[in-house]
């Protein structure tokens, strides 16, 4: 019997230092990250019954188990997905604060105010050649300011687009992590019942593999008894069952121009379903968020640019033409209007004219009042335009191989246009100020970027084709463009200010609410780890107790060992 | 609740980044003077800023066109001036030779005077300021009137007026035009003076000092016109600067930063960063490890 006391106390010091070895694993992992405290459960040996007494046989260590809380970790997931959806909405709109501009420098806001003073300026003083010079100077900051919003934008943009797929290389590799401990997992655990023999620090990695997914993209998970896990994205999508994982892939191109998300080996899009993580935070920056932008800006510049070009186009100034070029190709046999033609403003020309003036050298107009150029939409053509202008004497017209037409006075002679009522002018870009149809596009027209004194400010009169050095109409035309609501592209009609100033508002807004998101699910997101410290993470005091406790254990076992020794040397001296 | 030593850790963690953040925004508000700086800061607060300094560059342009109008006005009006005062002087002469007593080699005399008068007063109505030709209308670049061999004037500038965009909804006509009945009415009074004298026509001398009284009269009312519309524009221009003043405040009071509350805020917050330093410190004092030996 004294070599029971002996074997229980054995069982006790192989407890206690499996129950140490314990302590110290949570002590050496108090700091690692997704760690989950674990606790050994001691439970006595079975009793054994001698001479009618139930005798205990000492203890042993039932289960090593972590601490969790699964409805927390459950919260923790969806955290996470939104915590780095909006931590990527809003890192990625701060990096593009410089193209809104600041109270020092605030922009295209300013450069806008610029153009449109320098055109009061002029208007105030047409005849000075030095204002010319100032609204082209003027008129290259804001065509520069405009460039460079599109610019960056675009630029942001496109490295998104590229992240994107650095993101789903990086969420594959997760996957397969995922997928390759589900499998060690289960081969640990093979052979054990419930809870017991959980494989606790293979299940922590996992859990936090899978914490890691959820920041890159929002999964739904299951979790089956035999510790097996499978992950959906938001459609439902598998992506991981058992020991299996699906790869993430790019697409065929979107709506948004920029390739979709799909299942590798499925054409499925995904990418609009993911509503969260960096990958849904992403989507949404170039998207929603830059790509509204983008349009915004592009719609300031077309408005600006084709209301612009209809005045200037019909405008002129003292000094008269001698030749003039189209900025914009077209196909001379199709009709100018025609949904082919690639003038991006083509579709704006209408029934109506314009008026071609000529003048002889001695300065005079031959005939007075010029002679008008007739224009029915859907019907006349390029070439027809040439055609009418070679009919004019003291003029020729001709279309190059690209479709670009061409006006050319004679020897001598000069012209000038006046009046256009069917936009075909604006539309082609003949006699115009702007180039381009975008932010990205938009440019001076080489003639006036060439030339200052190509910049009209007055026009040739209706009934004596005499263009006034003083002549401030069509510079005053211009100015009036300013505060005016327009709309030549289907958007609610607005004034360039207020359409620079919303834009800043959207962008402001966009930030506010994507930081107001980002602190309120970064609370949220210390809260929930907060919770799960307190039911998983290590406290050193608690462990040193437990420590102190297996130790005193230890020592009363081994006093144990050393007494019940003693009685055997006791036992062994009555013998010998 | 149960705390764990990371809960120590981190919370305190929180709090100086916290604090922190505090700390450089109201460092940058002070270094700065507003409120705010970027759009990405207060989107609404910036547009505000936005249409107030719109709104000042179309006020100091509006300042800088009234400057203009007045400049071209004040020319035209010196120059009107100076033409009543050629036609009072051609009156004040008429008077004088409309006299029987007087002989026709005093009436010559009298003619090269008349001769020079006409002469300035073309010179005048042909005047340019800043280059620009003032009674051409928008004909700027050439000289308003032509004299034919004879010494007949006649209009050559256009029947434009120079229109000067002051603001969105106003517009000033900034010159006098030489076709009006005013300066037709006095070229041909003095060129009919001129007629009278050379030909020693008391009569015509007579009837031509009608015509000069009537045709100073008309320069006068133009004077008067010219000067009646610099005043409306220096009242204009006068408004326009109390509403620049009153957009600088406006917008200083919007983008100006509160420096007294900003500065509170940042000792306050200052106290709590260097108590949770101190609490970090000391937070490995509190340990177990401590009294364990």
């Amino acid at each position: 019997m004294i070599f029971d006391s002996l074997n229980i106390a054995a069982s006790s010091l192989k407890t206690q230092q499996r129950a140490m070895d314990v302590v110290s694993h949570n002590i050496a992992n108090v700091n690692t990250p997704g760690y989950s405290r674990q606790t050994a459960d001691l439970a006595t040996l079975a009793s054994e019954k001698v001479a009618g007494l139930n005798l205990g046989r000492g203890v042993k260590v039932m289960n090593v188990r972590r601490v969790v809380d699964p409805i927390i970790a459950q919260a923790q997931l969806n955290n996470s997905s939104q915590l780095a959806y909006w931590d990527t909405t809003h890192t990625g709109l701060n990096s593009v604060e410089n193209v809104f501009g600041s109270l020092q420098s605030t922009g295209l806001a300013s450069a806008l105010d610029g153009f449109f003073l320098a055109w009061k300026q002029l208007a105030n003083n047409p005849q000075d050649h030095g204002q010319k010079v100032n609204v082209r100077a003027k008129s290259n900051a804001l065509v520069d300011s405009l460039n460079n919003m599109k610019t960056q934008l675009t630029s942001v943009q496109n490295n998104t687009d590229a992240n994107i797929d650095q993101a789903i290389t990086k969420a594959n590799q997760i996957l397969d992590n995922i997928a390759s401990l589900t499998i060690q997992i289960n081969r640990q655990e093979a052979g054990n019942k419930g809870a017991i023999g959980q494989a606790n620090d293979l299940r922590d990695q996992r859990d936090q593999a899978v914490r890691d997914l959820t920041k890159l993209i929002p999964v739904q998970q299951v979790n089956t008894a035999d510790g097996g896990l499978m992950l959906q994205a938001p459609d439902g999508a598998l992506l991981v069952q058992d020991g299996a994982a699906r790869h993430l892939a790019r697409g065929g191109a979107g709506n948004s121009n920029f390739s979709t998300i799909v299942i590798a080996g499925g054409s499925t899009a995904i990418d609009q379903s993911l509503q969260g993580g960096q990958i849904g935070g992403m989507i949404n920056l170039r998207d929603n968020k830059l790509g509204n932008y983008i349009q915004k800006i592009d719609s300031i510049a077309a408005n600006l640019i084709f209301s612009t070009n209809q005045i200037h186009a019909s405008g002129a100034s003292a000094t008269h033409q001698t030749s003039m070029n189209a900025g914009q190709a077209s196909s001379p046999a199709l009709a100018l209007d025609a949904a082919t033609q690639s003038a991006p403003f083509a579709a704006k020309i209408q029934n109506g004219s314009f008026k071609l003036h000529v003048y002889d050298n001695t300065g005079a107009a031959t005939p007075a009042g010029g002679v008008a150029i007739n224009i029915t939409a859907g019907v006349t053509t390029m070439n027809d335009i040439a055609a009418a202008i070679n009919a004019v004497a003291g003029v020729s017209a001709a279309i190059d191989a690209s479709g670009h037409l061409s006006i050319t006075a004679a020897t001598g002679n000069t012209f000038t246009l006046s009046g256009d009522s069917s936009n075909v002018l604006a539309a082609y870009e003949i006699n115009s100020f702007f180039h381009g149809d975008n932010a990205g596009s938009l440019a001076l027209s080489s003639a006036v970027q060439n030339n200052a004194d190509a910049i009209n400010t007055g026009a040739a009169d209706a009934a004596t084709s005499v263009v006034q050095a003083g002549d401030n109409s069509s510079a005053l035309a211009i100015l009036g463009l300013q505060n005016s609501a327009l709309s030549i592209d289907s958007t609610p009609a607005a004034s360039l200010h207020d359409r620079t100033t919303s834009l800043s508002t959207l962008y402001g807004t966009d930030t506010a609410v994507s930081l107001q998101q980002k602190d309120y699910r970064s609370v949220e997101a210390d809260s929930l780890n907060n919770q799960r410290q307190a039911i998983s993470g290590v406290n050193t005091d608690e462990e040193l107790i437990a420590m102190i406790k297996f130790q005193r254990a230890y020592q009363s076992s081994a006093k144990v060992i050393t007494t019940t020794n003693q009685m055997l040397d006791s036992l062994m001296g009555l013998i010998r | 609740m149960r705390i764990s030593t990371s809960m120590l850790y981190n919370n305190l963690l929180a709090g100086i980044r916290n604090q922190q953040t505090i700390q450089n925004d109201g460092n940058a508000k002070i270094a700065s003077g507003t409120r705010f700086q970027t759009p990405a800061q207060s989107g609404l607060d910036y547009k505000v800023s936005l249409d107030i300094r719109h709104a000042q560059v179309a006020v100091q342009s509006s300042i800088d066109a009234s400057k203009e109008v007045e400049s071209r006005l004040n020319m035209s009006q010196t120059l009107l001036n100076d033409m009543g005062n050629i036609l009072t002087r051609a009156q004040a002469l008429a008077v004088q030779q409309s006299s029987a007593q007087l002989s026709a080699s005093e009436r010559q005399a009298a003619l090269q005077e008349v001769n020079h008068l006409a002469d300035q007063f073309l010179a005048d109505a042909n005047q340019k300021w800043q280059g620009q030709s003032l009674f051409a209308g928008t004909a700027v670049d050439q000289p308003a009137f032509t004299q034919d061999a004879a010494g007949n004037v006649t209009y050559s500038g256009s029947s434009q007026d120079r229109i000067v965009s002051i603001s969105d909804n106003q517009q000033i006509v900034s010159n006098i035009r030489g076709d009006d009945p005013a300066f037709s009415a006095a070229f041909s009074a003095l060129q009919g003076f001129k007629t009278a004298l050379a030909n020693n026509d008391t009569a015509a001398i007579q009837t031509s000092l009608g015509n000069l009284n009537s045709a100073g009269d008309g320069i006068i009312n133009l004077t008067s016109d010219a000067g009646a519309r610099l005043n409306a524009v220096r009242i204009s221009r006068t408004s326009f600067e109390d509403m620049k003043l009153n957009l600088d405040k406006q917008l200083n009071q919007h983008e100006g930063v509160d420096i007294p509350a900003v500065v509170a805020q940042m000792q306050q917050s200052r106290i709590a960063l260097q108590a949770a330093y101190n609490q970090i410190a000391q937070l490995k004092t509190l340990s177990l490890t401590n009294f364990l030996r």
